[in-house]
């Protein structure tokens, strides 16, 4: 029979053979409690949610970002397909975060400080495209040496680019309602020429799978949220963002509480998603 | 046919393509697009549709049968092409400081391109942000005397096109240091000192960004 206890706390245990209940210390799991006002505040339940990887060991490969999705939840995807460990570290997006921050971006020996940042062992990377190309090579979803298929993949890496910066700057636009109509004609344009490209796929490259289908995923994905009507109309694209959903190495990420609750943008944003 | 870059007749977001080219030292196609209404004309309603580019847009690259828009794309492709691609060592080194220039530059265009009410508070929080960048872009190049190290790669002439950019916008941040001693060394670089000194410089006569734009950057008057 297994009892159990709050975490840190000591869980009680029985023994098989004489049904006696002995106490069993558990090891204390580090989680940041201190950084968040209440281990009921969101931030604190979608930093808890690290799946696939373990809390206790060491873990040489950090990710931090801000508790958003923003720009930088490609590398997470990467991450989280991979199978491979990792402390999902999200800094929340208000006054106690930004205190945080402030006193850890000059003191982690960031090149070129920023946030998303990305710590494996000796290697530290900031800007979110360097990271993602660098879990990329990591992980083995480059798109190989064949020119024609580099090419294509670094065009469409700064196409998703494109399509994420103009869908930022209208949601934090002070002249939203204005801009919005020249937006959504832009943004339809943008993306029927995305999906005419990308074919039948399944994946951009055809057959392979590579970095740049998740940045396709996330950012079509957001702008879906924004405008459901616009993007439904590229097929070949719903069709992409059906692959990586149905990825089995994505599953547990999907059934998350992480999944279900994280925002797209800050709180100030026009359209917070 | 040799490689062929198109945009307009500014130095914007082409120039870096256009500075790595001249730095070969291989004959190539400046298919300048005029900043006038005729100019516009020729791309918007001649060949931006009917080029056969998979994403019409400029920058653009034409090389045989390759055919790119994107300025990260076509930089990294003209990396491959002419050996100026960082070591297998420095990749991810190289990516970090492409992305860097890149997002200064941008930081930059979006003052310049702001409207004109915003204009004013956009210029001022730029700025504010400048010294330190300056200072960390110092630390990261160091003594170079490239980017990378001892390497010349295509990131170096984004960084020498961008950092030139911006210290036209900004002269004061840029009298000294590691930063500035970087434009200069790349500034003498042989194949581009000859360019830059040359009479019919373009940068003599192009704007950095559009004219119609809050600041666009026309060379001073000599």
């Amino acid at each position: 029979k297994q009892g159990h206890g709050r975490r840190g706390v000591k869980a009680v245990v029985s023994t098989q053979s004489t049904g006696t209940q002995s106490t069993v210390p558990r090891p204390f799991l580090p989680r940041d409690c201190l950084m968040f006002p209440t281990s009921q505040h969101p931030t604190a339940i979608r930093q808890g949610c690290n799946l696939g990887s373990s809390l206790t060991g060491k873990m040489t490969l950090t990710y931090c970002y801000w508790d958003l999705r923003a720009l930088g939840e490609i590398p997470r995807y990467l991450l989280r397909y991979s199978g491979q460990d990792w402390k999902n570290d999200r800094i929340p997006f208000n006054d106690s975060g930004f205190s945080r921050w402030g006193a850890e971006k000059f003191a982690m020996g960031l090149d070129l400080p920023n946030l998303p940042y990305l710590i494996d062992g000796d290697i530290k990377v900031t800007q979110s495209v360097a990271v993602i190309r660098y879990l990329a090579r990591k992980f083995g979803l480059m798109p190989g040496d064949d020119e024609k298929d580099i090419v294509k993949c670094e065009m469409i890496e700064q196409e998703a680019v494109d399509l994420r910066l103009a869908f930022q700057k209208l949601c934090l636009d002070d002249k939203f309602e204005e801009n919005k109509q020249a937006y959504l004609e832009k943004m339809e344009e943008k993306m029927g020429i995305l999906d005419t490209y990308i074919g039948k796929g399944p994946f951009v490259l055809g057959e392979k799978l590579t970095y740049v289908d998740f940045m396709v995923f996330e950012y079509v994905s957001q702008i879906r949220k924004f405008a459901p009507k616009q993007v439904e109309k590229s097929g070949n694209i719903v069709r992409l963002l059906l692959h990586i959903r149905e990825l089995p190495q994505l599953q547990a990420f999907f059934n998350s509480e992480e999944f279900k609750t994280v925002p797209i943008n800050p709180s100030f944003a026009k359209f917070i998603g | 046919m040799p490689v062929e870059i198109g945009y307009w007749g500014i130095r914007g977001l082409a120039e870096p393509c256009r500075l790595l080219l001249r730095y070969t030292e291989t004959e190539w196609t400046d298919a300048v697009i005029p900043i006038t209404p005729e100019g516009a004309d020729s791309w918007f309603k001649g060949k931006k549709y009917n080029m056969g580019l998979d994403f019409p847009n400029l920058p653009y690259l034409v090389d045989g049968d390759v055919k790119l828009t994107q300025t990260v794309a076509i930089m990294r492709y003209l990396g491959r092409k002419f050996g100026l691609s960082p070591s297998e060592a420095d990749v991810t080194k190289g990516d970090l400081m492409e992305q860097y220039m890149m997002e200064v530059r941008l930081a930059l265009g979006k003052v310049c391109y702001a409207d004109a009410d915003q204009y004013v508070e956009k210029k001022s929080e730029f700025l504010d942000k400048l010294a330190l960048r300056v200072e960390e872009m110092g630390k990261f190049i160091g003594a170079g005397p490239y980017v990378l190290g001892d390497k010349i790669t295509y990131v170096d002439f984004l960084a020498l096109e961008f950092l030139d950019n911006v210290a036209a916008f900004s002269p004061d941040h840029f009298k000294t240091g590691p930063v500035v001693e970087y434009i200069n060394r790349m500034k003498s670089l042989p194949a581009l000192k000859k360019f830059y000194d040359s009479e019919d410089c373009t940068h003599k006569s192009y704007a950095i960004n559009s004219p119609k734009s809050q600041w666009p950057g026309w060379p001073s008057k000599q």
